[in-house]
């Protein structure tokens, strides 16, 4: 650096405290990713120095990692709501551009984390200020197109689980990735309409002549707008009283639709409103990431709508013969 | 959740605040040597066992799949022996089986980090080899006859101990040579040489890296180069460092991570190697070119001023130059840049361009990349063309001059004096060096020979110059390894002239058949070593030990012998050398005894433990701290972690002021260097160096004046960076005492018309020499060794399509190989790998099934000629593996076709070849062999013709300046020329 006058001494201490904030966040934000890995007699220090309550219990880290809110971006953006094709591609795109080899586990949020940590790092410690806005693109690019078009709503389906624990942890995602969003707003797209790739490619919403595949299109995140994991199918089945099976998801909606389907339907309507509003709660502060947070509001608004139809006719269809036809997958 | 921007739980800290929790967290547990993170990371795509769980380590066993078998495993380090990079290895023990599973990197070793190339882990190949040797064997029959017969390790002791001891007795002591291969611990086989009083020690390093040591050596005093890759702005390699390089892989890290920073890759190699592949610019000289190419960029930063004047100025020993060169001058730093500058006009871009074939442009630009590194300089030249060429010494002589112009010397990104960065620990006991000088190893012609003349030890020996009684070759296959094998085969089988063969070795080899005792060593899971290399900018040491010894010791059990716990009756070096001096001197009237006796027990056998548990407690400064920190004994430590690191950022040594108390009854030399009577401190660290000589008055050299301080220097003469060598000014090669270009024996001058030059120094990155053939993954994966042909060579020679055979003619033979037509060498060059081309002898039982053709060879008309029978096929063993052997080619043993090339100065076999290349002849098959020991005889003596030896040159009446390094520095009377030798002394070489 060759600025020698009075005036350059504070930009450098600016940028020394700004260098400093990047990689402390960069350490929340690895020690967020260690914790989503299977627990390991390490956890415990990890938790404690990141202010969480104690250590997760392991069946509810079990659930929220591997059995209901799978923290991958590919299960959220897909058409099918499933690991891999196109959406976990375009993650493992994101990976090669950066001259890193994407692993299996590339769109796992721990492994985005990690790699959030990792270019924060870089931006820090790069020794040309070229190389660090590099970086900082890179990071930028990371948190608009990776992690924005799915982050929020996969702790919202987490928070179902209502796991103290795991509240705990989201709210720190949360404020994690609101910071990272603040400090990188300048290089991010500007504009609430500007869209990730990933949402912008996304397949159509719900439609409710999508017949015979409603019920995969209920079971994938970027299409409804919501996430239905088993612990809501479960409350479904109680606030309906109705049996709760064993099976899938698509089997517990199926059969479900099967023993009450207007109380089903009523049931999703209220629950696509609940995920709308939440959606455009987050949409209205206003954040770089608005519009991921509108097009999932939008898409579960459009959900509601159409579950209200649905469920109009499964009324109107109980009330001319006293049952509804059942939809099967 | 109410309120998402809460931060739960904080006591309303701010990310930031937490964030900076955790990384204090974070050091606090690492500063303690723990892991905070212990899950894997997905990024760095390493995931390694956190040591914390080392004892009981679980993993599901892939065999079993679909269950879900959980086996548990003991971790336990050691380093790997395949190659000289020493890197650390876990090897996971199984707690039910207690044998060895696999191995893997160990994350705490600081050079390596956990990582390995393909070698390391296939080191449990070389474990499980069905047919590696498993109990001592003694010849029967003639030797190289193939009959053996297993025999105790009492008997091979004892018959071995009585010879080398009647030896000693009758004042024979030049008739004992052990000869080495890869190295073991440093220093620990001189000390038993010198415990015998015996200056017996013979390397292979003249057929590798001695050409590329002495460039660096007559520079700093110190041999070898420890470039900072990591932190660099430009990389210099002239060399394939990324896959084969010395210490490659812990390099290649750096190298790789020096990349993602933006650092600029330069590569010279005149071969498409896989490091070229990844260079910002690769050069593809014509071989032997590169000091030009070196030169022509040193020129670039003198003409433009772009070198570091001030570090020129302090630094270089230019007065002494102008004293010495222009005493008609006033010796300023001025008039010296004027001098410079007018020296090394002659090496124009134009120049270079005309030596290497590379285009002006392209060098003007490299240059221009390498002035601006500024002392951010890391380059690296070690075999390669220094190792190739006559004259290849001032590659790296050049090479060093760049980094020396730039200051770029152990400045951070710069190339370190290796001696900065690496550790050797004192040992218990330092036997004193022997009176008596072996001239087999250091002959009177090469009295600045870097290293011992090893591979002409053959025709030493036919010269009538001397014979060996005992002599052991150890993890060393001299007869595949060296130029001119039949020649060390002729010699191997004389009894006369060698009189007993010991191969100490883990696997059988193309000497071991010449042996008359085959004594089975371990492999790196099998034996005891230190090691230290530099590899960044500071120092550490590795630990190799036989890791079921550890890992028993670690369930209670005590081991005494590493015999207890390896395969068969497969011993370890250290225990066998002080077993095998016990019994050369049981009563001690040899004085040998004391040097192997333990301290804590007087008058018993010194055990491995003890010699470990003293070097790690008294040498190794902060691991007895580091040790008891985590309530371990220091060899407690380095058997649970395998490796320690002792200092980071040594930076830059030489301008260190010396302390007060080291200045007593100061003398100052009128060009600077500065003597004491004060006694050298001691130091646990015994790093090989240069070691200038004392003064008249017996004061040792402690330092160098320096702008009126007195700062460490370099162990030079002059205590400087030496430009200019008064020692090769003095011993008869004044013409070459600066840095310059010597055209090497295959510059186009010197070819014939219809010659090329043959390239064959290049390693296959997944093999190492002869160690690595009983590795079945590393022979799968690499096995043949084609000719590299350019097309347009090709199509001049006739040769039509990859696979075909061809003849390549060398001065003293021929071999029949396949061609490999690509673009990837340059026109007018042919390659060949050294790697490959194993074989053993039709009717031998013994042997490697894996790597080794079957090959008849026999003496015709005093030519001899090899052909092969049968190439590689699948068998039976005790391996099921064996039997899915799919491939037959196992490559050309060109070596045995080359004669010796010694160069005069450095005495590095110069290991390009003239050839000319055709296709097979009718009647030629692959593999073929033809080779007339006659003739290598006469090459060998026009070459011997090009030296200058001691008694013509020496100006002190030495046979060699005692500065210098060497492995054993016999004493002073023994250093003296023989009385014959000194009266036939003259100027002028007559
Ligand atoms: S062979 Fe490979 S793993 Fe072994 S020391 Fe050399 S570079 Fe390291």
């Amino acid at each position: 650096m060759n600025a020698t006058g009075p005036s350059a001494l504070p930009a450098r201490a600016a940028d020394a405290a700004g260098a400093d904030a990047v990689a402390a966040r960069a350490e929340v934000a690895e020690a967020l990713a260690q914790l989503l890995a299977t627990p390991g007699p390490g956890h415990g220090r990890v938790a404690e120095a990141l202010g969480l309550p104690g250590e997760p219990d392991p069946a509810a880290h079990t659930e929220v990692t591997v059995l209901a809110c799978h923290p991958y971006a590919s299960v959220h953006l897909g058409p099918e709501g499933m690991r891999g094709g196109e959406a976990a591609d375009r993650v493992a795109g994101f990976w090669r551009a950066l001259g890193g080899t994407p692993g299996p586990d590339a769109d796992h949020l721990g492994a985005l984390l990690e790699l959030a940590a990792e270019l924060a790092r870089r931006e820090a410690q790069a020794a040309e200020p070229d190389r660090g806005a590099a970086w900082r693109r890179a990071r930028a690019a990371l948190l608009f197109e990776h992690l924005a078009p799915w982050l929020v709503p996969w702790t919202l389906e987490v928070a179902e689980l209502a796991d103290p624990w795991f509240d705990a942890y989201c709210r720190l995602l949360l404020a994690w990735y609101r910071e990272e969003l603040a400090e990188l707003a300048p290089d991010l797209p500007a504009g609430p309409d500007r869209l990730p790739v990933a949402l912008a490619a996304a397949p159509p919403g719900l439609a409710p002549n999508d017949g015979q595949r409603l019920l995969d299109h209920l079971v994938a995140p970027v299409r409804c707008g919501l996430v239905l994991t088993r612990a809501s199918l479960a409350r479904a089945a109680k606030d309906l009283g109705v049996g709760l099976r064993l099976g899938e998801r698509r089997f517990l909606l199926r059969t479900l639709l099967e023993q009450e389907p207007v109380g089903t339907w009523a049931w999703l309507a209220t629950e696509a409103s609940r995920w709308e509003e939440a959606h455009r709660a987050w949409a209205d502060q206003g954040l770089p990431d608005q519009g991921s947070a509108r097009f999932w509001s939008e898409r579960a608004d459009r959900a509601r709508q159409v579950f209200e139809e649905l469920g109009r006719l499964a009324e109107d269809q109980v009330s001319r013969s006293g049952s509804a036809a059942t939809i099967r997958s | 959740m109410d309120d998402p921007t809460a931060i739960p739980h904080t006591n309303g800290r701010t990310l930031t605040d937490l964030g900076r929790r955790v990384q204090a967290a974070r050091a606090e547990v690492e500063a303690r040597g723990e892991t905070f993170y212990q899950g894997p990371s997905r990024i760095h795509l390493a995931s390694f066992p956190p040591k914390e769980r080392w004892d009981d380590w679980v993993e599901l066993d892939s065999r079993s799949w679909p269950k879900r078998v959980e086996r548990h495993a003991m971790l336990v380090p050691t380093t790997c022996f395949n190659c000289e990079s020493a890197c650390g290895l876990l090897a996971y023990v199984d707690r039910e089986t207690l044998q060895i599973r696999k191995l893997e990197g160990n994350p705490e070793h600081p050079g390596s980090r956990g990582r390995n190339c393909a070698k390391g882990p296939a080191t449990i190949n070389q474990v499980t080899d069905p047919d590696r040797i498993l109990y001592p064997l003694k010849r029967v029959g003639a030797r190289g006859e193939g009959k053996w017969q297993r025999v105790s390790w009492d008997e091979a002791l004892d018959a071995l101990a009585a010879r080398i001891r009647a030896a000693l007795v009758e004042g024979r002591h030049n008739e004992i040579m052990v000869h080495l291969g890869r190295p073991g611990e440093d220093g620990f086989t001189e000390r038993v040489l010198a415990s015998w009083g015996v200056d017996g020690h013979n390397s292979h390093t003249n057929v590798c890296s001695s050409g590329g040591r002495t460039g660096f050596q007559f520079w700093c005093g110190i041999d070898r180069p420890s470039p900072d890759h990591a932190r660099a702005k430009v990389i210099y390699l002239i060399s394939s460092h990324l896959e084969t390089g010395h210490y490659f892989n812990p390099h290649a890290q750096r190298i790789t991570e020096a990349r993602a920073r933006g650092a600029k890759v330069i590569v010279l190699d005149t071969r498409l190697s896989n490091t070229a592949t990844h260079a910002d610019y690769w050069l593809s000289p014509y071989p032997g070119s590169e000091a030009a190419i070196n030169l022509a960029i040193c020129r670039h930063l003198i003409v433009t001023k772009r070198y570091d004047r001030e570090f020129v100025r302090r630094w270089w020993n230019w007065e002494e130059y102008l004293r010495a060169c222009h005493p008609e001058v006033e010796p300023t730093f001025e008039t010296f840049e004027r001098i410079l500058a007018e020296l090394y006009d002659q090496y124009t871009f134009a120049f270079a361009a005309k030596e290497s074939g590379i285009d002006e442009a392209v060098l003007a630009e490299v240059a221009e990349v390498v002035a601006d590194a500024g002392s951010a300089f890391a380059c690296h030249s070690w075999r390669s063309a220094a190792a190739a060429n006559l004259g290849g010494w001032q590659v790296s002589r050049t090479l060093f001059m760049i980094a020396a112009l730039l200051g770029a010397v152990a400045k951070p990104g710069g190339t370190f004096p290796n001696a900065y960065n690496k550790f050797v620990p004192r040992p218990i006991h330092v036997p004193p060096h022997p009176g008596v000088w072996q001239e087999l190893s250091w002959p009177l012609e090469y009295p600045l020979a870097q290293n011992e003349l090893s591979f002409l030890l053959p025709h030493f020996l036919k010269d009538g110059r001397g014979r060996l009684d005992t002599y052991f070759t150890r993890v060393y296959n001299p007869v595949w390894t060296n130029p001119d094998g039949l020649s060390w085969m002729e010699v191997l089988t004389d009894e006369q002239l060698v009189g007993c063969h010991v191969a100490l070795t883990p696997t059988w080899n193309e000497s071991a058949f010449f042996a008359d005792w085959v004594l089975p060593m371990g492999h790196s899971p099998e034996r005891h070593d230190t090691h230290s290399y530099e590899q960044y900018d500071g120092q550490w040491i590795g630990f190799r030990q036989p890791v079921l010894r550890a890992a028993r010791e670690r369930l209670g059990e005590r081991v005494t012998d590493t015999r207890q716990v390896n395969p068969g009756e497969v011993w370890e070096e250290n225990e066998f050398w002080i077993e095998l001096s016990w019994r050369i001197d049981p009563d001690g009237s040899l004085g040998i005894r004391p040097y192997y006796e333990s301290r804590e027990r007087p008058g018993e056998k010194l055990t491995v433990d003890e010699y470990y548990a003293w070097m790690f407690e008294h040498s190794v400064p902060g691991l007895p701290e580091r040790a008891a920190a985590e309530g371990l004994t220091p060899l407690e430590y380095m058997r649970r972690y395998g490796a320690f690191e002792i200092t980071r950022d040594q930076g830059p040594v030489f301008e260190r002021p010396v302390p007060e108390e080291e200045l007593v009854d100061v003398a100052v030399t009128d060009t600077g260097r500065v003597y004491t009577a004060a006694p050298r401190p001691d130091s646990p660290n015994i790093v090989p160096m240069g070691a200038p000589p004392p003064d008249d008055q017996g004061r040792r050299p402690v330092g160098v004046l320096v702008d009126g301080q007195v700062l460490r220097g370099f162990p030079t003469p002059s205590g400087k960076l030496e430009f200019w060598s008064s020692t090769l000014a003095s011993w008869g090669w004044p013409e070459h005492a600066l840095p310059g270009y010597i055209k090497s024996h295959v510059h186009p001058d010197h070819l014939e018309p219809g010659q090329m030059v043959l390239l064959s120094t290049f390693r296959l990155p997944t093999q190492i020499h002869t160690r690595s053939a009983n590795s079945k993954w590393l022979d799968e994966l690499a096995h043949a060794n084609p000719v590299w042909i350019h097309p347009s060579d090709a199509r001049r020679l006739g040769v039509r399509r990859t696979g075909d055979l061809v003849r390549v003619e060398t001065e003293i033979g021929y071999f029949v190989a396949k061609a490999w037509i690509t673009e990837g060498i340059r026109p007018g060059v042919v390659a060949c790998s050294h790697h490959m081309g194993r074989w053993k002898l039709q009717g031998h039982q013994t042997g490697q099934h894996q790597a080794m053709a079957t090959v008849t060879l026999r003496k015709e008309q005093g030519s001899w000629r090899m052909s092969r029978v049968a190439g590689v096929g699948p068998y039976d063993s005790s391996d099921p593996d064996t039997r899915r052997i799919w491939w037959t080619d196992v490559g050309v043993h060109q070596n045995l076709t080359f004669p010796v090339h010694p160069d005069p100065i450095s005495g590095m076999h110069c290991w390009h070849q003239a050839v000319r290349v055709r296709p097979a002849e009718p009647g030629d098959r692959f593999g073929d062999i033809a080779v007339d020991t006659q003739r290598a005889r006469d090459v060998y003596q026009r070459w011997l013709a090009m030296t200058r030896p001691a008694h013509t040159v020496s100006p002190d009446g030495t046979r060699r300046p005692s500065w210098l390094m060497r492995p054993l520095k016999p004493t002073p009377e023994a250093q003296r020329l023989p009385e014959r030798a000194a009266s036939g002394a003259s100027r002028d070489g007559s």
